[in-house]
């Protein structure tokens, strides 16, 4: 009996260790399910990880923003800038500040000190991790509190890119910063419409109504990001209206299944993520232009998009989305054709097709490596499936493992971000500045290197265009890579939740919440 | 018994040394490290190497090795290298959650293991027998993840009993409990089958011994002689098991958190692990082993208590 005893004191104090109780019956508490089993980091500048871009996005404003519910480009409008003008040679930008803005937890108001703190900031590759995309940054200056000027060393036409409220254009108090050091990353300080209040380790991440928001007071008193993993834990807590948002599982059967459902709203929204085969031609023989043909012709598209649901994918075209600035689909098109494959092996002097060695992958790519294993296998092209956890394959593709290399993105919905990082030479994986050009194209055969960096100082929006188009065609002339298909995100929310925006796509990978969201 | 004490602790020492340089070498050997969960999957490898800078993952193995163990000797778990949190912070939010699990498993599970198991005994080989036995046998083959689904099908989505994820408000004892039944009945289910099965058999083999014929012999009450004397007897195998699984059952918990999304330490080690987070995974792991030396240590002492022949020297 001794034991129990001493178990019950045990059950007790951690009863009692959990501490006070924090939620009234009449706040409006916005719960939502994110698919991941943490959170990283809070700092805009230093993280990229998908469950804290909707929750960075509540917190933060930068210059300029997306009209919430859109990542159209052409819809950019003012945020914490009223409005700006850019000189005639588009070489210098002045951004004036809305007054009156004030950061959370009582950090004052914004002025231009912080904007410039947090521009540089995220040009410095010791604070950010987007530094590369501001080495046009010459300087930033705070003309007077109110107004910012930005001088460029070169015309960069995206520029309003930069200063958007996405990851390095996000503004952060410099008072902030500079109080918390490093451990600013769990205690962000921005203007936007919810502000910081707990993270609970691996399970949720609490922020309260910033009642001061420029836009106007929050309708919601609280928005509580809750970790839930687990595919079926989170649908079966949504439904039992534990949570109100949830993230869906990318299967047609199970969309299908939960559009049955009273009170529930499915949203499948572009640009959603492409997916991409990249042909690793350090490995013979995908050197061979015709080898790689023979592959793309012996690739079936649409089984690709079946196996997850037509309503939720997209066709793939190019190796960017459609809604990216700069898409064509005036491209080479390599139709479904196994004979047509075969004599392009033949020609290429393997009539009896060639094995890939092992093809590292993982859970989450599965699906893909055994479609493709199923689809080459009819022109007698080979591997072994090796299955590995996320991060080891992540390691191990780039360090050239896989022949074959299936790749999922979603990125900025520009050209120029996705043909940088998966095509141009200095992305190559294994070298210094690598990022996920797996096919080393640039390297192996010439590439589009020079159309890419001429497109990112080109000051014509049209010329500059034209350029990603050229660059687009090129690739898939060489077919470096082969687009599979296009994933759409996939989020439920209950249809008495009002987002307060007409939701037409998404970048931050989950809803986003915006003052104007409510609870009816 | 006070001197046998002391020195079991002290052996955990270098028990827990062992199980930490273990950890601490197995979580790096794995491909993939922190840097990527931090930044995503798409910046520059001059990037990452900042980072690893500034995580300190760039210092020689052994300096990180000993000025880990220098700092959790002092009693400072580290700092998670992901959020920066401190690991004795998640820890004292996570271990509430693990031992409150685990005690109510335990408890559903011997209340209602060790009865059923000398039911059995007595009934032996009749259908009551056999019925016990088959479902003490699927409560053991059948996963705990799948037992918890069921369970929420049934009393949180069919029935609308009770709550599916989390812990409920903190405070708020009676939403506290209502969270924990069913992940406690998921592992109490197993915890149940465990003792059926374990006590059943060691009651046969004690009521088949000659001091319980005698029992009956002296005209003793059956009940008397089943509890005082066969139950008493067995307890000694039947609290070996229960520590035995007691370390099992603290393993169980893991997937059934993910399940319910309990933030016990269970989330903590998966969560991290996947984010490779090597200084929680260590801490949480050494902890996991501590716990599991203190229960073993526990079982030990409390022979003593069953059975007064046994002595510690």
């Amino acid at each position: 009996m001794k034991i129990f005893k001493c178990l019950a004191t045990m059950a007790l104090a951690a009863i009692l260790l959990a501490g006070p109780g924090q939620a009234t019956a009449a706040e409006k508490i916005l719960k939502i399910g994110v698919f991941s089993a943490d959170m990283g980091i809070l700092d805009p500048h230093r993280s990229a990880t998908t469950a804290n871009l909707p929750i960075m996005d509540s917190i933060f404003n930068g210059l300029v923003r997306w009209r919430p519910g859109s990542v159209d480009l052409e819809t950019i409008e003012p945020d914490l800038a009223e409005r700006w003008e850019a000189s005639a040679d588009g070489r210098v930008w002045t951004f004036f500040l809305r007054k009156g803005v004030q950061f959370h937890h009582g950090f004052g108001e914004m002025t231009a000190e912080d904007v410039v703190f947090s521009l540089k900031k995220a040009a410095n590759k010791e604070t950010s991790i987007w530094h590369t995309g501001y080495t046009a940054f010459e300087k930033v200056e705070a003309v007077d509190p109110y107004t910012v000027r930005i001088s460029l060393s070169n015309n960069v036409p995206s520029m309003l890119a930069l200063v958007l409220n996405f990851h390095g254009g996000m503004v952060l108090s410099k008072k902030a910063v500079e109080k918390y050091g490093d451990d600013f990353r769990l205690n962000p300080v921005g203007t936007g419409p919810f502000a910081f209040k707990e993270y609970i380790p691996k399970q949720k991440t609490i922020l309260v109504a910033h009642p001061q928001y420029f836009r106007g007071k929050p309708k919601l008193d609280s928005v509580v990001y809750h970790f839930v993993p687990v595919d079926q834990a989170r649908e079966m807590a949504f439904l039992k209206g534990e949570l109100d948002m949830i993230e869906g599982v990318k299967q047609e059967w199970w969309v299908e299944k939960m559009k049955k459902e009273k009170n529930v709203i499915v949203d499948a929204l572009p640009p959603g993520e492409l997916t991409m085969v990249h042909f690793n031609m350090t490995k013979k023989p995908l050197e061979d232009i015709r080898v790689r043909r023979a592959l793309a012709h012996a690739i079936n598209r649409k089984e690709f998009r079946e196996t997850y649901g037509m309503s939720i994918t997209g066709d793939a075209v190019s190796v960017i989305g459609p809604g990216y600035l700069g898409f064509t689909d005036k491209v080479a098109q390599y139709e479904f054709n196994v004979e047509k494959a075969k004599a392009l092996l033949k020609e290429a002097g393997f009539p009896n097709g060639f094995n890939l060695g092992e093809f590292v992958t993982s859970p989450i790519y599965l699906n893909s490596a055994e479609l493709l294993q199923g689809q080459l296998k009819k022109i007698g092209v080979t591997f072994e499936i090796k299955m590995v956890d996320h991060p080891t394959m992540h390691k191990m593709i780039r360090q050239d493992l896989n022949a074959l290399v299936p790749y999922g993105a979603a990125r900025f919905p520009i050209a120029d971000e996705m043909m940088t990082q998966f095509f141009h030479s200095n992305s190559i994986v294994g070298t210094p500045t690598g990022i996920t050009n797996f096919s080393h194209y640039g390297k192996v055969i010439p590439g589009v290197d020079d159309l890419l960096d001429q497109a990112r100082v080109e000051p014509n929006v049209e010329k500059q265009k034209a350029l990603w188009v050229k660059a687009q065609q090129k690739i898939l002339d060489d077919v470096p890579a082969y687009p599979l298909r296009i994933t759409y995100v996939l989020f439920l929310r209950k249809a008495t939740i009002d987002l307060g925006y007409d939701l037409k796509s998404n970048m931050t990978l989950h809803y986003q919440i915006t003052e104007k969201t409510d609870l009816k | 018994m006070l001197a046998y004490t002391i020195r079991r602790i002290l052996m955990a020492i270098p028990t827990l040394w062992v199980a930490l340089t273990m950890i601490f070498i197995l979580v790096r050997v794995i491909p993939g490290d922190p840097t990527t969960a931090v930044m995503g999957d798409y910046v520059t490898d001059k990037s990452l190497e900042v980072l690893k800078r500034q995580m300190g993952l760039d210092l020689p193995l052994i300096e990180q090795y000993g000025l880990y163990l220098y700092n959790f000797v002092r009693g400072d778990f580290g700092n998670s290298l992901i959020t920066g949190a401190p690991v004795l912070k998640e820890l004292k939010n996570a271990l509430p959650h693990t031992l409150e699990l685990t005690f109510f498993s335990l408890l559903i599970g011997t209340l209602t293991g060790i009865p059923l198991g000398v039911f059995l005994a007595l009934k032996r080989n009749s259908a009551w027998d056999y019925l016990g036995r088959f479902f003490s046998l699927a409560g053991i083959s059948f996963p705990s993840f799948y037992i918890a689904v069921l369970l929420i099908l049934l009393f949180s989505m069919k029935l609308d009993l009770l709550p599916v994820m989390g812990v409920g408000p903190a405070g708020d004892t009676w939403a506290r409990m209502r969270h924990l039944v069913l992940p406690a009945l998921t592992l109490g289910l197993l915890m149940m089958s465990y003792l059926t099965r374990m006590t059943r058999s060691t009651m046969l083999d004690v009521l088949g011994a000659d001091y319980i014929r005698t029992a009956h012999a002296k005209g003793l009450r059956k009940a008397k002689v089943i509890f005082k004397h066969a139950l008493k007897n067995a307890s000694v195998s039947i609290v070996t098991v229960l520590g035995i699984y007691t370390g099992i059952l603290i393993g169980s918990s893991v997937m059934t958190e993910i399940i319910f999304n309990r933030p016990g330490l269970g989330s903590l080690i998966v969560g991290s692990m996947l984010n490779r987070d090597y200084i929680t995974i260590t801490s949480i792991m050494t902890v996991y082993a501590a716990i599991v030396i203190f229960i073993n240590l526990i079982t030990d002492l409390s022979y003593g208590l069953i059975d007064p022949r046994i002595r510690y020297e």
